[in-house]
């Protein structure tokens, strides 16, 4: 711990408190999920929005709609880098990912989030955060 | 999803090139049986990726493991963006890969941005590279 509070992570990156994370979940409008699928790792970008706590974004068919259907714990991160100053910040949340109420899906769609996936279907899911921890580099 | 207008498949030679245009990625990779993701600074190897960690790091459960890595990028004045995946096996590089190619992969302009030593090569040799670029008739991004 800093004189000024803050505190740092052995890597030498500054530790984030959760209200910060979630003001910059909050800000943010495109995330990247992580699940395992046949116990490797899958990572697919989604634009989302955060309602009411939660993280809601669409998916298509296939790999990334089945953590939907069956509740599955998946990552979720979000960052923003800036190459020239090579500083930024990453929040990475864990939670539990369901399929979204069709009332929740709707407004997230009114708020601007759209499907990343191509494909006619699409499913709104949501994460409920179970963890959330963010990291700094300046 | 009337917002949705196109979605268009980018071919591996362009996603090689957008991949030589960014500097830090995504890193997904199965920890302990749970999905984990981290930030990670890179170089291109050819069509390699290779980044720099330490031992006993929570980024170290990555290495000799199959693992996904994304870059992306959106424009909210064109209100489009784009997005990279490759899929491969992340293994370090040590003493009894070719001098080749451990001389390469010490030549890169790999600079983690994070303080810390970092002396361990690890490079993800894809199997999969895969891209989309998507185009929004409404504002995605604020």
């Amino acid at each position: 711990v800093t004189s000024d509070g803050r505190l740092f992570a052995e890597d030498g990156l500054e530790l984030l408190d959760e209200r910060e994370c979630r003001q910059l979940l909050e800000e943010q409008t495109i995330g990247r999920v992580v699940i395992v699928t046949g116990g490797v790792a899958a990572v697919f970008p989604v634009s989302y929005k955060v309602v009411g706590g939660d993280i809601v974004y669409f998916t298509g068919e296939g790999t990334k709609l089945r953590h939907a259907v069956e509740p599955t714990t998946v990552s979720f991160e979000v960052d923003d880098f800036d190459a020239v100053a090579r500083s930024g910040w990453s929040v990475l949340v864990v939670g539990e990912a369901t399929e979204a109420s069709g009332t929740l899906a709707r407004r997230a769609e009114s708020l601007g989030v759209v499907p990343w996936a191509a494909g006619p279907r699409h499913h709104a899911v949501r994460i409920r955060p179970e963890m959330i921890t963010g990291r700094r580099i300046r | 999803m009337s917002q949705q207008e196109d979605i268009e498949v980018i071919d591996r030679d362009e996603c090689l090139r957008l991949l030589a245009t960014q500097e830090v990625g995504r890193l997904g990779f199965v920890d302990h049986g749970a999905a984990d993701v981290l930030p990670v600074n890179y170089a291109l190897d050819g069509e390699a990726i290779v980044f720099a960690t330490a031992l006993g790091t929570k980024l170290w459960a990555a290495e000799r493991a199959q693992v996904a890595f994304e870059i992306d990028s959106t424009d909210p004045e064109a209100r489009t963006g784009w997005s990279v995946v490759v899929h491969g096996q992340a293994q370090e590089v040590t003493t009894l890969d070719s001098p080749v190619l451990v001389t390469r992969a010490k030549d890169l302009a790999l600079q983690p941005w994070a303080g810390g030593d970092r002396p361990h090569l690890v490079r993800i040799v894809p199997r999969t590279i895969t891209g989309r670029r998507v185009g929004f008739k409404q504002a995605a991004v604020e």
